[in-house]
């Protein structure tokens, strides 16, 4: 065992001299590879943290949604539906919920509107999300003006912002009483966005759904797990688009790894053939070569993973966060709970060094193959 | 002892530019002495040199050292046999740039794994006798043309083959450094090693050192002589 340490580190000290010696290559080379795996890293690891994050949030979401759909699309729900799924079998609560979108032309961005009853605000107070809040630069005890659906200016009065922890759902969030949000979009008392049930046995969910959508047949029941799938969905979709670009980056990378790992030198393969004539076998300069692609790939996805786990986890994750987190104006601003995925890093270690390393094997078995007497001739 | 019986190379077999470089060549190499191989360029020297060495193999015939058959051995077996019996000396010294005297010197032990530093102990000691021993930690690029070929003798020592073979070790060398790359393997024919060159220089194989002189042509032995 000693005498396979021994080698080993023998093997090491002459792969780091050979890599010293062409410096600037192989320098170049590491620089590039290191910005490959930050770029993919990044995009996994962000991601990761934003579905792991949206499962977090959503954990108190409620378990049924009821929306009423008219010609196929999303219509206001009548109070009168409460009462019906009310005595469904399996309900436990139901709750009408107001909410929608205003565009603010002064700054280009849509706000989500919700009444919350369980914050008791007068008709004319509001709260707002973090985004909101910096992009307007205002706080509380400030006035937002709005505009009604009949043309008025609308004051409300700030009288809190949401605190950024749950930055991700609520940047562009401006919470309001039931009768501000009635005045505003100018709806008749009678209706509702949607309604949010909760069900006795979250198991049977699926079964009270299909109970409702039998006495509404134009609602549409959707269930918590089904929101979770949507996320999941886009989030998958938002990476599938990343990695697609990212895909014609790691060709390129790919093709100048190849190019720089197995086209050899002639004094590449000079000293290889002085290797073999002066006795290591071509067992050894394999060994060599897998050290030499395990050290630049390995320093190389060292370095990657910990710039884009920094970037990501401790700096925002300003590169891909408006890909990623989504195509509102006003971007969250939060911070992702660290974590690392042991599968995707063997994913990213299999995609990014394992290509390397079998680039630059395949020319050092090539040229350690052949009969040293080449080196004799000079 | 090593035998070569009937032995044959040619190279590109079998295509347009076949090339017969040795032709059925048979010969015994005792223990010790210094052989060196003479002929003009292309008669086969260092074909032949590179066969013995087992650093190519015969398109026939048989080698055997002590014994034993090394022109059919699989090639780990025959890198075993040439790490530890062989050291070559080559005419262009063949040292690795960019690394210092001491590394090159120790780079034929490495896959022995021998520990640090007794390896470093050994050629450092090696450097001394050549008298490089101030010359230890520079690179070898920075050598003179006699300093990079007692550079290569040394690293042809490291392992303490019994045999050590020497392509044109003085090609590159002046006068005075010729006689002194000649006094070394002289000495190392002394101390009861094998050692077998290539030359084509009159000083050399006309040396009081050498024992045996054997003239090639066209890939045939010519002359055999012991001087």
């Amino acid at each position: 065992m000693r005498l396979w340490f021994e080698r080993q580190k023998y093997l090491i000290d002459y792969t780091l001299a050979a890599l010293l010696r062409r410096k600037t290559r192989n320098l170049g080379l590491l620089l590039v590879y290191t910005l490959l795996v930050f770029l993919f890293a990044a995009v996994l690891l962000l991601s990761q943290g934003l579905r792991r994050e949206a499962a977090t949030l959503l954990q108190d979401a409620p378990e049924v949604i009821v929306q009423k759909l008219s010609a196929g699309r999303h219509d206001l729900l009548p109070a009168a539906w409460l009462e019906t799924l009310r005595r469904i079998r399996g309900v436990s609560s139901v709750q009408g919920r107001l909410w929608g979108y205003y565009y603010d032309p002064a700054v280009k961005a849509n706000y989500t509107l919700m009444v919350a009853p369980e914050r008791n605000l007068a008709t004319d107070e509001i709260v707002i999300g973090a985004a909101l809040a910096r992009i307007r630069q205002i706080n509380t005890g400030d006035y937002l003006g709005l505009r009604a659906a009949n043309g008025q200016p609308l004051p409300l009065k700030i009288t809190g912002v949401l605190e950024s922890a749950s930055e991700l759902l609520s940047a562009d969030l401006l919470l309001l009483s039931e009768t501000g949000f009635r005045r505003l979009f100018e709806l008749p008392a009678d209706v509702y966005t949607d309604a949010v049930l909760t069900v006795r046995n979250p198991r049977e969910a699926h079964t009270v759904a299909q109970k409702i959508a039998l006495a509404l047949p134009a609602s549409r029941p959707i269930l918590r797990a089904e929101i979770l799938r949507t996320y999941d969905a886009v989030f998958n979709w938002r990476e599938g688009l990343l990695f697609l670009t990212l895909g014609a980056l790691l060709l390129a990378f790919l093709i100048l790894a190849w190019d720089k790992a197995a086209g050899l030198s002639a004094e590449e393969k000079r000293e290889i053939g002085i290797l073999k004539a002066i006795g290591w076998e071509t067992g050894d300069i394999l060994r060599m070569k897998l050290w030499e692609g395990a050290l630049i790939s390995l320093t190389a996805f060292l370095a990657g993973y910990t710039l884009a786990y920094w970037q990501v986890f401790h700096g925002g994750a300003r590169l891909f966060a408006p890909v990623l987190k989504g195509w509102a104006v006003l971007y969250p601003e939060f911070r992702l709970t660290p974590a690392v995925d042991g599968q995707q890093v063997l994913v990213l270690l299999a995609v990014t060094v394992l290509p390397y390393i079998v680039a630059t094997l395949i020319p050092g078995w090539r040229a350690a193959i052949a009969d040293p007497d080449a080196v004799m001739r000079g | 002892m090593i035998e070569l019986t009937e032995v044959r190379k040619v190279f590109n077999q079998g295509q347009p530019n076949e090339c017969p470089a040795v032709r059925s060549i048979s010969l015994t190499l005792a223990r010790g002495g210094l052989t060196v191989f003479k002929g003009p360029s292309g008669s086969g020297k260092t074909t032949l040199l590179t066969l013995v060495g087992g650093l190519a193999r015969p398109t026939s015939g048989r080698i055997t050292l002590e014994g034993r058959l090394l022109s059919n051995l699989p090639e780990r077996f025959l890198t075993e046999v040439r790490r530890h019996t062989f050291g070559f000396v080559f005419q262009q010294f063949n040292l690795i740039h960019g690394l210092s005297v001491l590394e090159n010197v120790m780079l034929p032990a490495y896959p022995l794994g021998r520990q640090h530093r007794a390896l470093v102990n050994a050629a450092r000691e090696l450097l001394d006798r050549f008298g490089l021993g101030a010359k230890a930690a520079s690179r070898v690029e920075w050598l003179s043309g006699g300093e990079a070929q007692r550079t290569a003798l040394a690293r042809a020592l490291i392992n303490d083959p019994a045999v050590i073979i020497a392509d044109e070790p003085t090609a590159n060398l002046d006068s005075a450094l010729s006689r002194d790359v000649l006094t070394l393997l002289g000495e190392l024919a002394a101390q009861n090693r094998t050692v077998l060159m290539s030359s084509h220089d009159p000083r050399v194989f006309e040396s009081v050192r050498v024992n045996r002189v054997i003239e090639l042509h066209d890939g045939r032995i010519v002359e055999d002589r012991s001087c």
